[in-house]
């Protein structure tokens, strides 16, 4: 049976802050749009808009990125303000892939460290902390590599204020 | 249900400024500076006193002196740098150490020259729209400094920059004006 699939490529949901799944589809919008100063985009490393939700649908295609989401409010905007972990999971197989994920993130980095979008509501990205996932041993597959990162971000999301 | 009583409006998304700030002096960045930048207008008012007053009255205050002032910390120290710390600085090359260049702060009791003060000092903010807001003081002086270097960090030089009324400026002939500006941009 496929994995959940509601954040999809070619989506046409309400982007912005509106909701928690507008919320991932703008971070994924502007991920897909951003380009470095080098002129190098996500899909020149994914091959596509390979980017998902929690997890890839089933058979996956590498490489692909996930998006995950831990929110908080912060008291002193009364619940209207949070603060955000947005975790990035970039996956490849076999391992010669780990360079075109580290690549991917590279370009991640890029969008997400400098993220001030006020499409709707208020999306801040300025720190992160990321990582390369150890070799994975037997019976877990080691070709699979993967990088980890998980940004801060500072949200005042309309779903909350304009309530 | 009655929503909680916050002070957000529609438009913070747009008005709220974000980040420590960038030091600017004329259209170049000072360097890389720690932490945030403070402004401080140094505003001071006089109430006028009379007999049997109880509280300060509308319409008897005045605005009586300012000393605007830029506070924070670098991290750098460029050849740049040192003259606009050391104000009206003497550079000697080629010194008595090998290779060196050597900076000797203004003699103490010369005024300074026109040349030593900083120009358009600007410490400009992003704003949540995508543009900025700057403090902008035409004429400065940075008036004192310090250095402090730390384990396994990066140094901290704490400056402090004071306006000064460029007289001389368009805008700021009245003795009585200020010697800052709050100023938007769309860009830097």
């Amino acid at each position: 049976m496929s994995k959940p699939t509601w954040v999809v490529p070619n989506n046409t949901l309400r982007q912005g802050t509106g909701s928690t799944v507008a919320i991932y589809a703008r971070i994924r919008s502007l991920l897909l749009a951003h380009v470095t100063p080098q002129g190098e985009r996500l899909a020149d490393y994914l091959g596509s808009e390979n980017i998902w939700v929690r997890a890839h649908p089933q058979p996956p295609i590498f490489p692909y990125l996930t998006l995950r989401l831990d929110r908080v409010s912060t008291p002193w905007a009364s619940g209207y303000r949070e603060t955000a972990q947005l975790e990035v999971q970039a996956i490849g197989q076999p391992e010669a892939q780990l360079p075109v994920i580290e690549s991917a993130m590279d370009i991640v980095d890029g969008c997400l460290l400098s993220l001030t979008d006020n499409d709707a509501g208020l999306m801040v990205g300025r720190t992160r902390q990321r990582g390369t996932i150890p070799q994975f041993t037997d019976p877990a597959d080691s070709t699979v590599v993967g990088v980890v990162a998980t940004y801060d971000l500072i949200l005042w999301p309309t779903v909350l204020t304009t309530r | 249900m009655t929503a909680p009583l916050t002070g957000y409006t529609s438009s913070l998304p747009t008005d709220v400024l974000l980040d420590s700030g960038v030091l600017y002096i004329g259209s170049s960045v000072l360097g890389a500076m720690t932490g945030g930048l403070k402004f401080d207008p140094g505003t001071e008012y006089r109430a006028i006193e009379f007999d049997g007053r109880r509280s300060p009255v509308r319409g008897l205050d005045r605005k009586a002196a300012t000393m605007p002032k830029l506070t924070g910390t670098m991290i750098q120290l460029s050849t740049t740098n040192v003259g606009q710390i050391e104000p009206g600085a003497t550079v000697v090359a080629s010194g008595a150490w090998t290779g060196s260049t050597s900076y000797q702060g203004k003699r103490a009791g010369s005024l300074l020259a026109s040349g030593d003060y900083l120009t358009d000092v600007r410490a400009i903010w992003l704003r949540g729209s995508g543009a900025f807001v700057q403090v902008r003081f035409p004429a400065a002086l940075l008036t004192k400094y310090d250095m402090t270097s730390q384990d396994s960090a990066e140094i901290a030089i704490a400056i402090e920059i004071e306006a000064r009324l460029p007289i001389d400026a368009s805008g700021f002939t009245n003795v009585g004006d200020m010697p800052y500006r709050i100023e938007y941009l769309a860009a830097v």
